[in-house]
């Protein structure tokens, strides 16, 4: 029996692929994002802070990465989690010269 | 002299003051005043009747608080064309300027700061739904900022 169970956790192991979900940090200051282009992960998640002084409104358009994450306030942090691979450019509505390019590997 | 005086007070009272558009209809032009809807990403309208064959002038006013500083615009497009710009504007970047001579877009203005305005004119020859849209970078595909005109018989 406990050997079954030996072969079956192996068996587990080594049939799924483990991933490691990164976080990457955007800042958004002086109506900027930084950095302006990211690479991740697919399953990564970026964590959008607000470091200005005005909100923020980030959102993207886009085949296979539509999203809006909504007015963010100065000092909040939204999330978004990116789970497909893709190229994407996000914008601020606010700002419309505010944009990073996000690749999803 | 007093009649003299009369008459200079009454010219003055009527060539002075700001007619809403609401008030200032005059025979040949339809008047409407368009606005933002406070800080929100918005119209403060969303469907409006207008009349077919008559020049309809647009007055619109970004409302949004100066420290919002959230620029908006408005174009005006022909009936049914809706998917086609937003598919352009996306293509093009959001890059407003460039959308100025796409053929679906009656008149527009340019983007505008808050307590800032501008005034289109157009006449709509044919019966429909002419879109009213925000060019601003995710005002109306992904926020919604946008209206109609209907102009009927």
């Amino acid at each position: 029996m406990n050997i079954s169970y030996g072969v079956c956790i192996s068996l587990m192991l080594l049939s799924a692929p483990i991933a490691f979900a990164k976080e990457h940090v955007v800042s958004q200051k002086g109506k900027q994002f930084a950095p302006e282009e990211l690479t991740i992960s697919a399953g990564d998640t970026i964590v959008f802070k607000n470091d200005d002084d005005t909100s923020h409104n980030v959102f993207a358009t886009g085949e296979g990465s539509k999203f809006n994450l909504g007015i963010q306030k100065p000092a909040t942090e939204t999330r978004h989690d990116f789970t497909s691979p893709g190229e994407m450019t996000i914008r601020c509505a606010i700002h419309p010269k505010m944009k990073i390019k996000v690749v999803v590997k | 002299m007093t009649k003299l005086w009369l008459t200079a007070c009454i010219t003055a009272f009527l060539s002075s003051g700001t007619l809403t558009a609401t008030d200032a209809k005059s025979p040949d032009t339809y008047e409407i005043k368009l606005s933002t809807h406070g800080n929100n990403i918005a119209f403060d309208k969303i469907a409006m009747d207008i009349p077919l064959g008559k020049k309809v002038s647009v007055r619109f006013v970004n409302q949004a608080s100066k420290e919002s500083e959230i620029l908006h615009n408005v174009a005006i497009l022909k009936p049914g064309t809706f998917d086609e710009v937003i598919k352009e504007l996306q293509k093009n970047g959001y890059d407003i300027e460039k959308m100025r001579t796409h053929p679906a877009i009656i008149t527009m203005t340019k983007a505008l700061a808050p307590a800032h305005e501008e005034t289109l004119s157009f006449t709509p020859e044919k019966e429909g739904d002419y879109p009213f849209i925000c060019l601003m970078a995710g005002h109306a595909d992904m926020l919604g900022m946008k209206g109609v005109f209907k102009a009927k018989k």
